[in-house]
């Protein structure tokens, strides 16, 4: 079968009733995970997690797939409405968003946000689909050396996600690396840095250090910040003028084009193509000092690039089992969980399900647009639940969903212990992105390099001598180079990069 | 900031140490290459390392994360709700699975909305018993979901 047919039969799974409703709520409870201030996408998606054990596979990553880019849009509303970013990647929004919505435009605001995060995730989406199989049969060439020096590029991006200092986001990564290590040593068999304990023998899984480091740690965190209450824009007319859909037209393009380039680049953080975006924009206008005063320019471009980069993260992920995101991290996780390993083997092993997956994408795009826009006025409701409700109920979730991983109430104990640890990091402004990339790739880059080695009897030149590897291997020490020489010259300056 | 640095510095120094002395009980190397104590060994050193470093750079990386403003000033009473916060779920996990998923949660909530300011008992009430007993059910026995019973069974 080519592409195309793969695509029609997965389209016509993913309209199935079961699959289609598993969507819809994963756009609902994305939205919801976005509007609500304090709850990102990585907590949002690592807490129904357990929920999707006793669903069909298929139907359980469409749900949290759904959840990842329904919280993108959700993230826009209070961005546009509250001048709060519901996530990181909707902060560029509300420098325009915002003003708009202070002229009583907030309803064309959210309906171009609305019809740009249609297009720029179906554009995306399209680039999956056309991706798919020739990075798929690329990939399945792999042996461990490959793997081993494909998953060092994903290590190297932890450079990139280190945040203002390298040494802490490196102190981060490393880390994670040590946490994933906990357990029975995949090799041997031998029980390492488990001091006794039972339940350490299986490891630790991603679900409780996810939740903690981004559950957990954020409400602690917003108890030391007294924040008043919240109070919306009037949302006007949605409708947006002919001028508004004239102005917006290339952006959106522009953004769609943004958006999927850098979120096909593993360890590109989820503010870097709106910002990109919001930069672009502001360069091509003919009245660049109007940005920040309500362009409608600055919330759809930005708004666009932002689901375009949520669908196109998700190419390295299914085509080479790359996780380039802590969300795509823990949906990563949830694959593993539900018994399925993204990657090429995906589309050999589980064929029907990949492609479903995949056409559920642009079935929750359509969602999407027509979930959010008409409910707009209930999802600012939300807003008005009082923040002492709200942080209960989350704890309560987490606490709920990290137990079911295991059944184990352990595991509730190793929750608290990252959501104090992320606190901490918080405080000192530690990034937590690179210790959960490297919680999950710690495993799998150490099973790799030991199958390497076992292959070459023990001889490390193996991930050299190789082409591909080698390339790979190359790959990531130039991206560790130039992350490192983007640290020093302004090391030398007053906002230097330690 | 960067006396906190300086600290985290001497304790990521002190926890890299003890990573590479139980690493070293472990073999470090194999017939076929690296055992099961190698990767743990090479990061606890490179952990040392980067403690290191960040020891004598806490001053300039504290200046990042500041600016040239001055720290937030300290809450003390929301620094002890965030104590006590975090007490309330350590005792509600460690009494998890004998109270059941019902009781402990009933306990949690009411207790961490009281942390959190709340003093309404028709605000308290209701969240509590949804919280607890509304969710049991619901994911019980709606969604398949297994939760402890613990001392009492709905």
């Amino acid at each position: 079968m080519d592409t195309f047919q793969f695509l029609v039969s997965g389209l016509a799974l993913a309209l199935q009733p079961e699959y289609l409703i598993f969507a819809i709520i994963g756009c609902v409870i994305g939205t919801l995970v976005g509007v609500l201030p304090g709850v990102g996408p990585v907590a949002g998606t690592a807490i129904l997690i357990p929920v999707t054990f006793s669903m069909d596979p298929a139907a359980a990553i469409i749900m949290l797939s759904a959840i990842y880019y329904g919280t993108m849009y959700g993230g826009t509303i209070t961005s546009v409405l509250v001048n709060v970013p519901g996530e990181a990647a909707s902060a560029i929004t509300c420098l325009d968003g915002y003003a708009m919505a202070k002229k009583g435009r907030a309803g064309p605001a959210l309906a171009v946000a609305a019809l740009g995060s249609f297009t720029g995730g179906t554009i995306a989406t399209l680039c999956l689909v056309m991706l798919a199989l020739p990075l798929t049969k690329f990939a399945l060439g792999f042996g461990p050396p490959e793997f081993f020096a494909l998953l060092m590029i994903g290590l190297s991006l932890v450079a990139a996600l280190a945040g203002r200092s390298l040494i802490l986001g490196l102190m981060s990564a490393t880390f994670g690396l040590m946490i994933s290590f906990v357990g029975i040593d995949p090799v041997v068999g031998a029980p390492r840095f488990t001091f006794g304990v039972t339940s350490l023998l299986a490891g630790i899984s991603i679900v409780p250090v996810a939740m903690g480091l981004f559950g957990v740690s954020e409400i602690l965190s917003s108890l030391l910040q007294s924040k008043g209450p919240t109070k919306a824009a009037p949302v006007g007319s949605l409708m947006p003028s002919r001028d508004d859909m004239k102005r917006s037209w290339a952006p959106v393009l522009r953004g769609s084009f943004v958006g999927t380039l850098l979120g096909m680049i593993p360890g590109m953080n989820a503010f870097v193509p709106t910002a990109m975006s919001y930069v672009l924009e502001k360069k091509v206008s003919k009245t660049p000092d109007k940005f920040g005063t309500g362009m409608i320019e600055g919330v759809a471009g930005p708004e666009t690039a932002n689901n375009a980069y949520a669908n196109a993260a998700l190419i390295p992920l299914f085509t080479l089992g790359v996780p380039g995101s802590p969300t795509i991290a823990v949906l990563m996780g949830a694959f593993m969980m539900n018994g399925l390993t993204p990657g090429p083997l995906l589309f050999i092993e589980h064929a029907d399900i990949a492609w479903t997956i995949i056409a559920s994408l642009f079935v929750g795009n359509i969602i999407l647009v027509l979930l959010n826009v008409p409910l707009i006025p209930i999802w600012v409701s939300l807003l008005k639940i009082p923040q002492r409700i709200l942080h209960v109920s989350i704890l309560l979730l987490c606490i709920m969903g990290v137990y079911t991983v295991n059944n184990s109430a352990f595991d509730i104990l190793v929750m608290i212990f990252f959501g104090v640890l992320g606190l901490i990091m918080k405080k000192l402004q530690i990034p937590a992105a690179p210790m959960i990339l490297t919680v999950v790739l710690g495993p799998l880059l150490e099973q790799a390099l030991r199958q390497s080695l076992e292959i070459s009897q023990g001889t490390p030149a193996i991930c050299l001598s190789r082409p591909l590897a080698a390339g790979r291997l190359s790959v990531g020490g130039g991206i560790v180079a130039v992350s490192l020489m983007g640290a020093v010259p302004k090391r030398r300056g007053t906002d230097s990069e330690v | 900031m960067k006396l906190s640095y300086r600290v985290l510095a001497l304790v990521g120094l002190a926890f890299s140490i003890f990573i590479a002395a139980t690493a070293l009980d472990l073999r470090l190397m194999t017939r076929l290459g690296p055992g099961p104590g190698f990767f743990p060994f090479s990061l606890a050193v490179l952990f040392g390392l980067l403690s290191v470093g960040l020891y004598f750079k806490a001053g300039a990386i504290a200046k990042l994360a500041t600016g040239d403003g001055d720290p937030e000033p300290r809450d003390r009473p929301a620094e002890i709700a965030v104590l006590l916060l975090v007490t309330t779920l350590t005792v509600s996990a460690v009494f998890f699975e004998y109270l059941g998923f019902c009781l402990s949660m009933l306990g949690f909530c009411i207790a961490a909305l009281l942390i959190m300011g709340e003093r309404r008992w028709y605000v308290i009430a209701p969240t509590a018993l949804i919280g607890s007993f509304g969710v049991y059910f619901l994911f019980v026995h709606y969604l398949g979901v297994s939760l402890p019973e613990g001392l009492i069974s709905i």
